[in-house]
């Protein structure tokens, strides 16, 4: 949660920076919004599907937690599944599910359009996704999270596939609904599946966001970056702070990227991301059966 | 549900919520000056734009309003959430006070439980009574489903029947263009959306995110009109387009057309740092044109062909797609010389023709379309003036009307 605020803090600096205004004041924003949400009424909609629209901010902030409970902090984690990759991938895709209750419940055209896209975009984003998450897991050959991170001891993943890294990096930012793939919350929909969030409602969708960016680039930290693996700081340590480093190289990247329309994302991710990564993906299996 | 009111909260959480108000600003065609001089000022103090009426706190009238811009501006106050203010700008000049007496309404908070306590119940029970007048109107955004109605109320029924959820009717489906049912949904966007021209109403009938039908028209147009200068016009144009696109080109484009605006204006001396406008603008044109990933997303949208230029009495300067408009915009407001149009006749064979252009294209290219196509209003000029036009601002500096909202 601390690593998600302080890439929100982070996102309003350069913002502000962009509009002209002094950078720290862009460090309150996130602050300053979360405070007038809280203050802010929530809306009763006409003909709202009440729990599912409600649900679905919540439902943001629960996956982020859920995918943070197999990445290990250091030596310590909160549940190491022995499927923790595919645990990784079922999260994600409990974020389509979220998206789509925003949109569908609010009763609102704006927002309905806004999780079409989301889904579309999902359907873009999510087999390249898959592919890139097995390179990591096929060279261990572990599906758990701490045997990925045990598997690096001698060198970095990131290292011999960094096409897998690439990929999933752009998807954390695609299973945020952030940045350039934001479109379902788009300005040209009045916000989309935002649009008719207010007060609390609205506070959870953002924070859930920033949550999953947070929740993201922990998993990237551990399947590619070696984990806590590093000199002088504890384990611990190391993980946090590659996982702010990974989230600030999101940030900046995404501002530098206009919205990916899911039209134009479908050509992306199909006819260039699916073959990448399994490219990627027989190189290194063809490493680790050279190996063995 | 909603009404949740906490009685005096923390005033450190109350002063750290207004330092951002979001705000919603609902213009008369024609009030151009007042809305950029709104619009610079909220900028300033660090206000935001609101995309919708949910996460506004404030709605911000620059009037009079009349007619259908009226009605809709109702709606959408209805739709604030609250604690909510409304005030009404009528020139540039009353902008300073105003905000700040937003900002008292908002910090009031005994204003602000009378308001939500007296406020009409959020959810009708029959959509036939007390909402039924606003109906046709409002915003976009408030979508309910099958009529681009509002969702607290204001519902148009269009002789649809009542058996939907909230009494709403259901949407109904028909065949997309790949043959797949898909619900039919009648949404109004304008004439109170943001990035959009302003005095513009454009209906449509979506399957999905594709429009399949559409019929547009212009609000009533002011008298007596505030004369906006060319480029400020083209850089609001350019700067409206790299938004819609999530570009991070588009905060610079804004802050250059509140710089041009203020240059513009009459008697404005500019105590503040003397910027090189021309060089920053056609710095911007020169990052915009080098952008790889913004021609990509923007290449072959909205294309537009000689002939469908000249069908729609268009400027020539108008073929190509949102791209190469984009460009052109640019290209306006970094030319020191450029000429104010001398007549704005075009606009209504513009909106004539604009369904065509837009039936069988999806949501985000139509709002594209649109933003880079010039169909402001800009309310009815006397008769055309010869050569370039400096657009003074209107000297009529009226007093404030900031009513208070029972």
């Amino acid at each position: 949660m601390g690593v998600a605020a302080a890439g929100a803090a982070f996102s309003g600096a350069l913002s502000a920076g962009a509009t002209g205004q002094r950078p720290v004041a862009g460090l309150l924003a996130p602050a300053y919004e979360a405070a007038r949400l809280m203050r802010q009424r929530r809306r009763v909609l006409l003909g709202a599907d009440r729990p599912l629209w409600r649900g679905g901010g919540g439902t943001l902030l629960v996956a982020a937690v859920l995918m943070v409970g197999v990445v290990p902090l250091g030596n310590w984690t909160l549940a190491d599944l022995g499927v923790g990759v595919v645990w990784v991938n079922a999260v994600d895709v409990l974020v389509w599910a979220a998206a789509w209750m925003l949109g569908w419940g609010a009763n609102s055209a704006h927002a309905l359009v806004g999780a079409h896209r989301y889904l579309a975009q999902a359907l873009s984003y999510e087999l390249p996704l898959m592919f890139a998450l097995v390179a990591p897991a096929v060279a261990a050959g572990s599906l758990r999270v701490g045997d990925i991170v045990a598997a690096q001891s001698q060198l970095w993943f990131v290292v011999w596939m960094p096409a897998s890294f690439a990929l999933f990096c752009a998807c954390v930012l695609a299973f945020s609904l952030w940045g350039p793939f934001s479109t379902g919350s788009g300005p040209d929909l009045a916000g989309g599946v935002l649009a008719e969030l207010s007060g609390v409602d609205r506070l959870l969708v953002l924070a859930g966001r920033w949550a999953l960016l947070a929740a993201g680039s922990a998993v990237a930290v551990a399947l590619f970056l070696g984990g806590g693996a590093g000199p002088l700081l504890p384990a611990w340590a190391w993980s946090l702070l590659k996982t702010l480093l990974v989230m600030a190289a999101l940030v900046v990247l995404a501002r530098r990227l206009p919205l990916l329309r899911p039209d134009r994302l479908a050509e992306v991710g199909w006819l260039v991301g699916l073959p990448v990564a399994l490219a990627q993906l027989l190189v290194v299996s063809l490493v680790v059966l050279g190996r063995s | 549900m909603g009404l949740t009111r906490a009685r005096g909260p923390k005033a450190w959480l109350k002063g750290t919520a207004l330092k951002r108000p979001r705000y919603l600003v609902v213009a008369e065609p024609g009030r151009d000056l007042t809305r950029l001089a709104l619009e610079r000022v909220a900028a300033e103090r660090g206000w935001v734009m609101a995309h919708s009426p949910a996460e506004a706190d404030a709605l911000i009238t620059c009037g009079p309003l009349s007619g259908e811009l009226a009605a809709a501006a109702e709606v959408v106050w209805e739709q604030l959430p609250g604690p909510r203010a409304r005030v009404d700008v009528d020139s540039p000049t009353g902008v300073e006070s105003s905000l700040g007496h937003v900002l008292e309404r908002l910090a009031d908070d005994d204003f602000q439980c009378r308001d939500a306590t007296t406020r009409p119940q959020e959810q009708p029970s029959d959509t036939g009574h007390a909402y039924t007048d606003k109906s046709d109107h409002g915003g976009m955004d408030q979508g309910g489903m099958d009529q681009g109605g509002m969702d607290q109320g204001g519902m148009d029924h269009g002789g649809m029947d009542m058996s939907g959820p909230g009494g709403i009717a259901l949407a109904s489906g028909g065949e997309d263009r790949d043959g797949l049912e898909m619900d039919v949904l009648h949404v109004q966007l304008g004439p109170v959306l943001g990035l959009w021209p302003s005095g513009l109403v454009v209906t449509v009938t979506l399957q999905g995110d594709v429009v399949v039908d559409a019929h547009a028209h212009h609000l009533d147009e002011a008298a007596a009109p505030e004369r906006v200068d060319a480029r400020v016009a083209a850089c609001e144009r350019a700067a409206r387009i790299l938004a819609l696109a999530g570009s991070r080109y588009a905060a610079a484009a804004v802050r250059l057309r509140d710089a041009l605006q203020m240059g513009t204006e009459v008697g404005s001396a500019d105590t503040g740092r003397q910027i090189d406008l021309d060089g920053e603008l056609a710095g911007l044109l020169a990052r915009v044109q080098r952008s790889r990933t913004l021609r990509w997303s923007l290449r072959g949208l909205g294309d537009l062909k000689d002939d469908q230029i000249e069908k729609a009495g268009l400027p020539a300067g108008d073929q190509g797609d949102v791209h190469d408009r984009l460009i052109a915009s640019l290209r306006l407001a970094a030319d020191p010389v450029a000429a104010a149009p001398t007549s704005y006749g075009h606009r209504h064979r513009a909106v004539e023709a604009l369904p065509s252009l837009l039936i069988g294209r999806e949501l985000a290219e139509v709002r594209l379309t649109v933003a880079s196509l010039d169909l402001e209003s800009r309310g009815v000029f006397p008769e055309p003036e010869h050569g370039p036009d400096a657009g003074g601002a209107d000297a009529a500096g009226g007093a404030v009307a900031a009513e208070a909202v029972a």
